[in-house]
């Protein structure tokens, strides 16, 4: 097992390697400039080059790319933001917490939720509890983000006044931004798990532990559920990486700094800086929820554990 | 299940029975503050004195102290007491002998002299050419250009801060801003919020000499920062913030008469700030040499109704190129029946003595432009002129603006003020091309001229108004007007000022 971690360990460098080419090469290609937007307008055209110069804009593509991932990989270096002039890292710092803890809390609610309803919708397969449900996930599914965090505003912020509009602060501040970030994954939770929960549930070791006379929640929750559970697990990890950097519309609405309005406005600045680190960020934290995934499929699943543990790995001839 | 779904739906009754009893107005109840929290839809990421104002927004003020600022059209003293030039071009400034920051750094002319140098090395302004120490207590300054205006717009974008404190900080104040304001941070949330609270160990000690941003009204103000439109008329109105500086228009009707909110809150409009311009290029094969294809398409906008769609009908069309509310803003438009005036049947008359033969004309825009360039292609599509949008984003419309090959006309925004001279000057240089590339000495020579404090004559600023009615490179078409919304909890003065700060607006009556 350790053996297999090391080793996607050591996969994901070439993986965030090329990430990090890639994303140097689209904010090039991406058009604008961030001299021009420093300068303005109006400024000269010695202002603007020396201003190129200063942001070494002006070197050849390929030294800059060296210089880049030279600073990034072999001294850990983010780098410094064009437009506040400030270390990029120190700004991760500040934000990524947010972004964590926001993500990280919505997909658990949404998992938790999400299997939960997915769960009762199989049991009850065609039956109005489904059917409830399904309409549930379908409103979900099609909800979009910005409409129901607006609505929870209107509700908890300003008819009922029980929680606070905008800002960070206390716990009391991530309710709504959690609510309304989940909100969509539920939906989806519910809706993949009921499908594989539905075909667990009619698969023969299902039946067969009900032939042997065990109870209903023995049944589910011991034999049914972990195996319903791997497509769910897959998803928590692509949910994840999505939540985390894309929550710019929740993160906009209730005011929080998260990293999905620092990459916004990176990219409208052309701060090549910020966006390529925030790239490279998440995409670390991508390699790294995809290998925790990984590692959970072996306890869900004693045969892909099996597969993992190297001692016990033979070829059958 | 049965149970599950049973207490579900009682959930769901009481809830609903909670947001029915809820939805009953609760009366607001004036409180006096010592606190005061400011909306502001720029996003704080930085509370550095040497970065671009569209990182710390109306905060700025609050941070940092200049020598001077402007306030309603007068240059008001805060770190200096008194300036002095001969030529316009060179100025001496002298300031107080008793400047200290919070952490007790002596501000002297060295700490003037790096402050500027610093913000001139990070492209925020151009307009000093040099500026040393004479001796502790006064700076010369060199102007690149003695244009009128250009050292009171500009001597209030420099934030003034010890050398100091500012190589001791390590990350450029960015985090923990040290300054001779009379705020302190106190806390500080990138990308969120900022908190200052009153410094009453404050240098200036003489209240008569101290300035609207020097009095102290509130002892602690945060400024948050609330990009969402919607949100803004939230956090208004749960209380979150007691003001928020530049409303998006959006929102202005919930707050105007006859709005939701109008009856507890005040909106106080800002003057100046940025109009919004049609430009015609001078390297288009399509328009340089066909003024009548100019006129038709000038004369087939009609800008009232084009203010009223684009700008929620709270904009001001233009009645001349510049700000009709200017101290030198021409008046003979009234007697000459108006500025552009929309015509259509002028319009078609003035495309059939044209060249055009129904090419599709390229109008260089941006995302933020998303409603007026529709507008304009709207309104040209009914004389019959055909009209292709480019719009990127900001970053790649400023690069692609510089090329005038890449567009036949441009909807461009620029800052004005209280001369329209000053807008003159945003599109001329002295080079003898516009920034449109028009070639055109007499226009410049005109605006040049207009543009000194000694030739800054009626006379003179409207000769260069009739070169620009006469050539065509261009129309004014609305002056964007800006709005604050403040909870009628919060005592305000009579005339509250809304400064006008590198594109963004400060409410420093609350400062």
């Amino acid at each position: 097992m350790l053996k297999y971690i090391i080793k996607r360990i050591l996969w994901a460098i070439p993986v965030v390697i090329c990430v990090a080419v890639l994303i140097f090469c689209i904010m090039r290609m991406a058009g604008g400039d961030p001299a021009r937007q420093l300068v303005g307008i109006d400024a000269t055209e010695e202002e603007y080059e020396a201003m190129r110069a200063k942001l070494k804009l002006d070197d050849p593509f390929f030294v800059q790319l060296a210089d880049y991932l030279g600073r990034l990989f072999l001294k850990g270096d983010l780098g410094t933001s064009y437009m506040t002039h400030t270390a990029i890292s120190r700004d991760m710092a500040v934000r990524l917490p947010y972004s964590l803890a926001i993500g990280g809390v919505s997909i658990l609610v949404a998992t938790l939720i999400g299997v939960w309803l997915g769960m009762q919708s199989a049991i009850h397969a065609g039956k109005w509890q489904d059917k409830l449900c399904m309409v549930f996930a379908l409103g979900g599914v099609s909800m979009p983000k910005f409409w129901l965090a607006l609505l929870l505003l209107l509700l908890f912020a300003v008819k009922l006044q029980w929680l606070p509009a905008a800002g960070v602060g206390g716990i009391q501040f991530y309710i709504l931004p959690v609510l309304a970030n989940s909100f969509h994954g539920i939906a989806s939770f519910a809706r993949q798990s009921r499908s594989s929960m539905l075909e667990v549930i009619r698969s023969d070791f299902v039946i067969t532990a009900k032939a042997k006379g065990l109870s209903f929640r023995e049944v589910i929750y011991k034999h049914a559920l972990p195996n319903a559970l791997i497509p769910v697990v897959t998803m928590i990890g692509t949910q994840f990486a999505v939540m985390i950097s894309g929550s710019i519309v929740i993160e906009t609405i209730f005011s929080i700094p998260g990293l999905g309005v620092y990459l916004t406005t990176g990219i409208n600045n052309r701060d090549y800086p910020v966006v390529q680190s925030v790239i490279v960020v998440i995409s670390i934290i991508f390699c790294l929820t995809m290998l925790a995934i990984d590692i959970a499929y072996a306890f869900l699943d004693p045969r892909i554990k099996a597969r993992y543990t190297s001692g016990k790995r033979k070829v059958r001839k | 299940m049965k149970k599950t779904v049973v207490s579900l739906l009682i959930l769901f009754v009481a809830f609903g029975a909670i947001f029915a009893a809820a939805s009953t107005e609760k009366a607001a109840t004036p409180v006096a503050k010592d606190s005061l929290v400011i909306g502001d839809k720029i996003t704080l990421t930085t509370l550095s004195p040497f970065v671009q104002y569209s990182t710390t927004g109306a905060a700025t003020y609050a941070l940092y102290e200049k020598l001077a600022y402007v306030e309603s059209g007068v240059l008001v003293p805060q770190l200096a007491y008194e300036w002095t030039t001969e030529d316009n071009t060179t100025f001496t400034i002298k300031i107080y002998d008793n400047i200290y920051d919070s952490e007790g750094n002596h501000i002297t002319a060295n700490d003037v002299v790096f402050s500027y140098n610093m913000t001139i090395a990070n492209g925020i302004t151009n307009f000093v050419a040099d500026i040393k120490a004479i001796d502790d207590y006064t700076v010369q300054m060199t102007l690149t250009d003695p244009a009128i205006g250009n050292f009171e717009t500009n001597i209030g974008l420099v934030n003034i801060v010890s050398q100091a404190a500012y190589e001791k900080s390590g990350d450029g104040m960015a985090t923990q801003p040290i300054s001779s304001s009379i705020y302190n941070v106190v806390d500080f949330v990138a990308g969120s919020y900022v908190t200052l609270t009153k410094n009453e160990n404050y240098w200036q000690k003489d209240e008569s000499k101290l300035s609207t941003l020097q009095t102290g009204k509130y002892k602690t103000i945060k400024f948050l920062s609330v990009a969402e439109p919607s949100q803004q008329t939230i956090a208004l109105e749960t209380g979150t913030i007691d003001v928020m500086e530049i409303i998006d228009k959006t929102q202005i009707a919930n707050f105007t008469e006859g709005g939701d909110y109008a009856d507890k809150f005040t909106v106080v409009p800002a003057i100046g700030g940025g109009a919004i311009s049609l430009f015609f290029s001078g390297s288009s094969d399509i328009i340089a040499q066909d003024k009548y294809l100019r006129l038709a398409i000038v004369t087939a906008i009609d800008r009232v109704g084009f203010t009223k769609v684009s700008s929620q009908g709270v904009s001001t069309a233009c009645e001349m190129f510049g700000n009709i509310m200017a101290t030198d803003a021409v008046t003979y438009y009234e007697k000459e029946g108006g500025y552009f005036p929309y015509n259509v049947e002028l319009a078609k008359d003035y495309l059939a003595k044209s060249n055009y033969k129904g090419e599709t004309l390229r109008l260089l825009s941006t995302t933020q432009f998303e409603t007026q360039h529709l507008v304009i292609q709207d309104y040209l599509k009914k004389i019959g002129i055909n009209v292709e949008i480019n719009a990127p984003d900001l970053a790649v419309f400023q690069k692609t603006y510089k090329d005038h090959t890449a567009y036949d006309f441009a909807l461009c925004s620029n800052t004005v003020n209280y001369n329209s001279t000053f807008w003159y000057k945003q599109y001329f240089n002295a080079s003898g091309t516009t920034r449109h590339g028009w070639t055109d000495p007499e226009l410049i020579a005109a605006a040049n001229l207009a543009n000194q404090p000694e030739s800054h004559t009626a006379e003179n600023v409207e000769k260069v108004s009739r070169l620009l009615d006469d050539r065509v490179y261009g129309m004014g078409l609305y002056i964007d007007s800006k709005f604050t919304v403040v909870s009628n909890s919060i005592q305000l003065p009579e005339n509250p000022a809304v400064l006008t700060l590198g594109g963004y607006f400060v409410p420093v009556w609350a400062y």
